[in-house]
């Protein structure tokens, strides 16, 4: 069996609460790659989390609370998030 | 017996008390009064004991143990989670509980086919801690907070909801303490978060939402669907809360104290107050 245990969507959720409850969250985002690498993840999701990629992450099972945590979380004003999505429009 | 004396629901965004300045002030302030007349409720009433329904943002609940619904049980705990090491607005601080009430539900509930999970440290969100902020600053009034899954799919159904609410009532009325008890349900109404629809508000749900919940139509809640629900916004499902106060007070009209679709929170913002005849 491929991919890490658990629900396909729960290494990126996981990813997303652990990097966005740190105090250090924001400096780690400088380091990002190094940051995953302690993960198991695939490369979609890696992608995703290193664009990020908002709506691929939300496509891949993040959750919306997650997502938009991890949004402020890059320093991007709140109100601004769905102009991020819709610039990402597939 | 105890006797359920309060019921009360409020949406609990935080705009309300750290970024006020981003609504219309005629809104802000009506919202306010709003938190004055529950706050004068919950006076009023003064329950010994009061539930306190909320979702919760996955900050205590997350995907690797999320359960449906889940009760604290202990004699205090403290909020919010968001301020334990930052300024939000409003402080964090230990909020009086009830080991003894919390431990009934959850014994009776384990017993009769309601399996709450429990939490013995709990350190809530904005979802309880901005109501309590407004309601009950002082923290005079014991509360036992109680958890409804609504951020991670799969979701209780509105009719379960409805369905624990009636169980809690019953199990309150069983309840051989002689205490007065509240419940206050917190969160909703339609609004997005982490979505595309975030900004949109379906005032007309909203509206259709309330004049039900206000008529005592439990029927009408319970029916809804997780799809329906979900289609007016990616945290709309927080008013699944309300549904268990629906259920706990079920057939009684309630008093919708303020609704607006507040633009610059991004929310459709309400108050209600249930009418029970005994001692409201």
């Amino acid at each position: 069996m491929d991919g890490a245990p658990g629900s396909p969507r729960y290494a990126i959720n996981r990813v997303i609460h652990d990097i966005t409850r740190r105090p250090d969250g924001r400096a780690l985002l400088a380091t990002k790659a190094a940051f995953l690498a302690g993960y198991q993840l695939g490369e979609a999701e890696r992608l995703a989390l290193t664009g990020p990629d908002w709506r691929r992450l939300l496509e891949l099972g993040a959750l919306p609370n997650l997502v938009y945590r991890y949004y402020i979380l890059h320093g991007n004003p709140p109100e601004t998030f769905p102009a991020a999505l819709a610039v990402q429009q597939r | 017996m105890a006797q359920l004396c309060l019921g009360l629901a409020t949406s609990h965004l935080a705009h309300i008390v750290n970024a006020r300045d981003l609504a219309e002030p005629r809104q802000v302030a009506l919202f306010d009064a709003g938190y004055r007349r529950l706050a004068a409720a919950l006076e009023a009433a003064a329950p010994d004991v009061t539930l306190l329904i909320s979702a919760e943002h996955v900050n205590k609940f997350f995907i690797d143990n999320m359960p449906a619904f889940c009760i604290g049980m202990f004699d205090r705990f403290a909020g919010p989670v968001e301020g334990r090491n930052r300024d939000v607005g409003y402080p964090y601080r230990v909020v009086p509980s009830d080991l003894g009430f919390a431990r009934y539900l959850v014994e009776r509930g384990l017993d009769e086919g309601v399996d709450w999970a429990v939490a013995e440290s709990w350190d809530v969100d904005h979802g309880m801690m901005v109501p309590l902020h407004k309601l009950d600053p002082g923290g005079r009034f014991a509360m036992v907070p109680v958890f409804v899954n609504c951020a991670a799919p799969p979701m209780p159904s509105p009719r379960r909801c409805f369905a624990v609410g009636q169980w809690l009532a019953d199990a309150i009325a069983r309840w051989d303490a002689g205490k007065r008890v509240g419940i206050i349900a917190t969160g909703g109404l339609s609004h997005s978060v982490g979505s595309a629809q975030q900004g949109f508000i379906d005032e007309a749900f909203d509206r259709r939402f309330l004049d039900a919940f206000c008529a005592g139509d439990g029927a009408a809640l319970a029916a809804l669907s997780h799809d329906e629900i979900a289609a007016t916004g990616s945290a709309t499902g927080e008013i699944r809360s309300w549904i268990m106060l629906a259920g706990a007070c079920a057939g009684k009209r309630a008093e919708c104290v303020f609704y607006e679709p507040i633009r610059g929170f991004d929310t459709g913002c309400a108050q209600c107050i249930v009418a029970l005849s005994a001692g409201s």
